[in-house]
């Protein structure tokens, strides 16, 4: 049995969408921890601010430090079940996989996509010629 | 196309020489019913959280070619190929059957 419901967030990918997501993170999840797809990178969420996250990359947000030594240890378990998100990036989707749609994961993938979607109008805004 | 289980599910699959893969209620009521598969090796790192699975559930591997057709499931892993299910109970013949065994995981 595979586990995790994917969530997908269509349209065209911003620079900043990841910055805008672990910000949203952080709200959430004060000692949040970050680490790449391939497992070769893992800091604090603070450290990862500002920092350039190319298409396609792939990350897991965690709660805690403690939550990511978990699911490093066991995988998936009761106890930490929804302190974990992936994401992943693409040239025109955000994909999400949380533990369950009702549960603290998923309401922060709500909370990303408003932010993100906020954002994306913005700098659409920014980008428009303004009237003489 | 692969298939991870535990040690007591990788004893019930292959005591039979037709394997045949459970469709099941998944932990996650949004998920389809079904028998889930996935093109990650054994070797792709960070495995269990990409599949959302404990550790102890990727002890062993069954891997086929299919002989029937499988659904990407809905959202990104099947988006990028890497998650499919069966809706229904899935038969894997002799001839499909590639190899099974422990994966060192």
């Amino acid at each position: 049995m595979i586990g995790g419901v994917d969530i997908a967030f269509t349209g065209r990918v911003l620079d900043g969408d990841m910055d805008v997501m672990l910000r949203i993170a952080r709200a959430a999840w004060p000692y949040a921890f970050v680490e790449t797809g391939d497992g070769s990178f893992a800091v604090v969420v603070g450290e990862t601010f500002r920092m350039e996250w190319p298409t396609p990359s792939e990350a897991f947000i965690y709660e805690s430090h403690a939550a990511y030594e978990s699911w490093t240890a066991s995988g998936l378990t009761h106890a930490n079940a929804d302190k974990m998100l992936a994401v992943t990036l693409e040239h025109d989707c955000i994909s999400f996989v949380v533990n369950d749609r009702l549960g603290t994961t998923a309401a922060i993938v709500g909370d990303m996509m408003d932010s993100v979607r906020e954002n994306r109008w913005l700098a659409l805004a920014l980008a428009l010629p303004r009237a003489a | 196309m692969n298939h991870f289980t535990d040690k007591d599910g990788y004893d019930a699959i292959r005591s039979q020489p037709t394997w045949l893969f459970k469709a099941e209620t998944p932990h996650s009521s949004a998920s389809p019913f079904g028998a889930y598969f996935t093109t990650y090796e054994p070797t792709e790192r960070n495995l269990s959280k990409k599949i959302f699975v404990p550790v102890a559930k990727l002890a062993f591997i069954f891997r086929f070619t299919p002989p029937a057709e499988l659904v990407p499931i809905p959202g990104g892993r099947g988006r990028l190929g890497k998650i499919f299910y069966s809706p229904a109970d899935y038969p894997v013949g002799r001839p499909h059957q590639l190899e099974n065994g422990p994966t060192g995981l």
